[in-house]
């Protein structure tokens, strides 16, 4: 460590006194700006991205580092509790299966090798004997057991702030007939669990790291791919190779660095500057074109599951059907593809579209959907709302402006109907405490959370509300409670899917409390000599049958 | 002086008090609370009551007050050494945020970074705002004149995170340069001083230029209103050089106003800095208040805003003493 200091280096030197005479002369202004421009200094040795490696089709080779700019401050690395540091966490721990999204499948290729579900309410792991926790910390060296799986799943379930207590609420016992055998059973079907113990949330921890640390929120001990070696989560992340990673010779890469700068347009800087390997942040199209152009850089893209929706207060004027129809008319989903999505894009129903199996065809949602500004009217009309001003809620997310312009595009949509929207901007903390979740707005905006379960979209318009969470809208359909709560009870796939449709056809007609619009398609940049391994796939479209590894086992470098 | 000093002390204990009590105040008139914050959408009722009860938040706000402020001032021995030191406790609270960590704590590790990004700020804009406002003042009506007021018209013009996020966009455009802390973060000085200083360089001149232009108006006006004086006019009278006059006999006189405006925007570079942190990704005091705000982290906005005060007060008892160097008829009794 001290070797490394600026001292030993600077006193291992033969430095002559004009060379110290220089050095004082570093204070002055001008030269210190030309220096300071000139050097191209104080990065982390990730060079110049000037493609010299191979563009990632090659052999996967050990070692070296990769460095990923962060946009948000990682609070705490608790998996079971804390959501900032999720994207970390899965480098760290082993979960039971992975989830390919764009299957909408789990892959067993982690902690569990096989399961069994003889019912809908048994399930009967198989868990690996070789899935070993770091070199260091309370279980060190020590296989993954049955009991470790019992332990997380029950501190998961219990954790005051871990999101959606539905599914650990339901498991009646548990049972661990054998080290490797790993059981439990729930007292209602809740199909939903099934993605959601790939979640990064429901990650095993050793028994015996739980037993010794109340909070795992600066500190970890984990069995993933990578082991903490150093944790400022508003600044650097360090991870470093676990030796003994059950996937050997993975993870290849030596080390794996989060550097955090919250400043959307500073981050960006950073990654063109050089500075790291990828560019933690969604990039819009139009933004990510350069790098597309440009060799140094590898470009993916894959459909965004956030969805931008409107909710409606269920009171006048948004009682009336015909008002929440005419609002739907008015809307033209096309403009806001081709003006805020860059062009790309597909029309959300009330699942978005990216969840391929569960969401309505397309082209019916863009039938049901026709921008018509006259019938709009005449609806209005009919309503005895010819004209109709309200005001708008809108959350301000720092490093999202689209948010704001989503809403002034769908204004002077509105506005040729003779609704007149009058846009409130409200600070992120205030609109969910004080706007949201009271249900204290006429009509709010804002882009909802990614998801890629069916059950959390339908959920909206339940007249519990998101996971039992309240009644934001007063909407209420007892006919289409049914359907939702059935649905996440069907086990059979193809029956739930029935049944998921049929729940969207029934709330398209609604056209409310919940208006869904458009999603787009996201881009992600890197340097063209970092590698996302076998399953890397240029466009990240949905491929079946590709098999996902656990997460950054397989990513490479060929940059020395 | 000592008394002077001794009571302009004891007028910071009402005063934080009073700051303290504000910020705690308008900060509860805020809706959302972190509980909210952290339980998001999904949230149930008895979900968010468990939470606010677990972050204390449940408590009436005067327990809450009383609680925070006696965690601060209750006397304590603290151990220097072998050698038992009785004083406050200086217990700052925790973050409600999921981190959970002390705030003392993270005061630790970012006060070094606001204090150097102040330090450098405030010479670089003593450096850019005297000379030029000397230079205009001797020199009225040339062009040099002509360039520094509308130099300092234009710096103060231009806000300050505009031209941050200028520095860095050209930085990359034209040099591909980012600033050092884009890629490994925050370098202490004593560690490589030649990355610090490059750490350090922009973010501190753009801050310290908006300060420098005001610095330099007054200063020119000042040195104008000093120049015309009887006491001048007989220095020149002596034959003295154009130097020793306006260095010796009038400039002195001239910085009093200036010093006073110098202690005085203490407060808008500390309020400049919360934004420049952000931009230039320094993970500052300034950065650290301005996330906690965002995320209602109440011990940390509270003790952060406290912090502030204290600074802005000394730097001002500072100025006040300065006073009596740069005058000697200028005294405190």
């Amino acid at each position: 460590m001290a070797e490394s200091t600026y001292w030993n280096r600077f006193w291992r030197r033969r430095i002559s006194r004009r060379a110290v005479l220089g050095a004082g002369a570093v204070g002055a202004l001008g030269a210190a700006s030309a220096a300071v421009l000139g050097c191209n200094g104080g990065g982390n040795g990730n060079g110049d991205g000037n493609g010299n490696g191979p563009d990632g089709s090659g052999t996967p080779v050990a070692g070296g580092n990769v460095t990923e700019g962060r946009l948000i401050n990682a609070l705490g690395i608790d998996p079971h509790i804390d959501l900032t540091g999720l994207d970390i966490d899965v480098l760290m721990y082993a979960y039971l299966y992975s989830w390919n999204r764009f299957t909408e499948e789990r892959v067993m290729n982690n902690l569990a090798t096989n399961l069994e579900t003889p019912d809908e309410r048994t399930f009967l792991f198989t868990i690996r004997p070789d899935v070993v926790a770091w070199p260091k910390g309370p279980a060190a060296g020590e296989a993954l057991t049955s009991t470790d799986c019992v332990e997380s799943f029950k501190r998961r379930g219990t954790a005051i702030t871990a999101p959606d207590k539905r599914f650990p609420k339901r498991i009646e016992r548990y049972e661990t007939p054998n080290d490797t055998s790993f059981n439990f059973y729930m007292n209602r079907t809740f199909v939903p669990a099934v993605r959601e113990m790939a979640n990064p949330t429901w990650a095993i921890v050793p028994a015996k790291v739980l037993d010794k640390y109340y909070s795992l929120g600066q500190t970890a001990f984990g069995n993933g791919p990578f082991m903490l070696k150093e944790f400022r989560g508003s600044e650097r992340i360090v991870l470093e190779r676990h030796p003994n990673y059950f996937l050997k010779p993975r993870p290849w890469l030596d080390t794996y660095t989060y550097i955090v700068i919250t400043e959307s347009s500073s981050l960006l800087a950073a990654f063109r500057g050089g500075q790291h390997d990828i560019n933690g942040a969604v990039l819009t199209k139009s933004t990510a074109q350069e790098f597309i152009d440009d060799a140094k850089y590898k470009v993916s893209q894959a459909p965004s599951l956030f969805y931008p929706v409107i909710h409606m207060k269920m009171r006048d004027p948004w009682r009336d059907i015909r008002v929440r129809e005419a609002l739907d008319l008015a809307i033209n989903r096309k403009e806001i593809i081709d003006v805020i999505q860059d062009g790309e894009g597909n029309y959300n129903g009330p699942i978005q579209w990216p969840q391929f199996k569960w969401a309505l065809p397309q082209q019916e949602i863009r039938d049901f959907y026709p921008h018509d500004p006259e019938k709009a009217k005449a609806l209005l009309k009919e309503a005895g709302h010819p004209q109709i001003t309200a005001k708008v809620k809108y959350p301000e997310v720092p490093g999202a402006p689209i948010i704001a312009d989503i809403v002034q595009l769908i204004q002077s949509q509105l506005e040729n109907v003779g609704i007149n929207l009058q846009p409130d901007a409200v600070e992120l903390g205030a609109f969910i405490g004080n706007t949201l979740l009271p249900g204290n707005f006429d009509l709010a905006f804002f882009p909802n959370l990614p998801y890629d379960e069916p059950d959390r979209p339908l959920s909206f318009y339940h007249s519990k509300g998101v996971t039992g969470s309240g009644n934001w809208t007063n909407y209420s359909n007892p006919d289409l409670d049914k359907l939702i709560d059935a649905q996440s009870e069907e086990f059979d796939e193809a029956k739930r899917i029935d049944l998921v449709q049929r729940a969207q056809r029934m709330i398209l007609p609604e056209h409310g409390p919940q208006l869904t619009l458009t999603g787009g398609i996201q881009y992600f940049a890197r340097r063209s000599y970092v590698n996302l391994g076998p399953a890397d796939n240029e466009l990240e479209t949905p491929v079946p049958g590709a098999v996902y590894g656990p997460a950054g086992a397989d990513v490479w470098t060929d940059k020395r | 002086m000592r008394n002077y000093i001794l009571r302009r002390l004891l007028i910071l204990i009402p005063i934080m008090l009073g700051v303290s009590f504000l910020t705690f105040a308008m900060f509860r008139m805020i809706p959302g609370d972190a509980a909210v914050l952290r339980c998001q959408l999904g949230c149930t009722p008895e979900v968010l009551e468990d939470l606010r009860h677990e972050m204390g938040l449940d408590r009436p706000w005067y327990i809450q007050y009383r609680d925070w402020v006696w965690d601060i001032t209750k006397p304590v021995v603290h151990h220097i050494g072998p050698v038992p030191i009785p004083g406050p406790r200086f217990d700052l609270g925790h973050s409600l945020t999921e981190s959970r960590l002390p705030v003392t704590t993270e005061l630790d590790r970012r006060l070094p970074i606001t204090g150097e990004l102040l330090v450098v700020t405030m010479i670089m804009a003593l450096l850019l705002g005297i000379p030029p406002g000397v230079i205009s003042a001797i020199r009225p009506g040339t062009p040099l004149d002509w360039l520094a007021r509308v130099g300092s018209v234009l710096w103060l013009s231009i806000p300050s995170f505009w031209l941050g996020i200028l520095v860095i966009a050209f930085g990359v455009s034209w040099f591909n340069w980012t600033p050092p802390q884009f890629g490994r973060g925050y370098v202490p000085f004593l560690d490589d001083p030649w990355v610090n200083l490059q750490q350090f360089f922009f973010p501190s001149l753009v801050l310290a230029l908006a300060i420098a232009a005001a610095i330099m108006r007054l200063t020119r006006s000042s040195l104008l209103e000093v120049l015309g004086n009887d006491y001048i006019r007989t220095a020149w009278s002596k034959g003295l050089r154009e130097r020793t006059v306006v260095m010796r006999h009038a400039l002195k006189n001239a910085l009093i106003p200036v010093l006073t405006i110098v202690g005085l925007q203490v407060g808008a570079l500390i309020g400049g800095s919360v934004i420049i942190e952000s931009v230039f990704n320094l993970n500052g005091v300034g950065k650290y208040v301005l996330e906690a705000i965002l995320r209602r982290d109440f011990f940390v906005v509270q003790s952060v805003v406290l912090l502030f005060a204290v600074a802005f007060v000394t730097a001002n008892l500072v100025v006040d003493i300065l006073y009596g160097w740069l005058d000697p008829r200028i005294r405190y009794g």
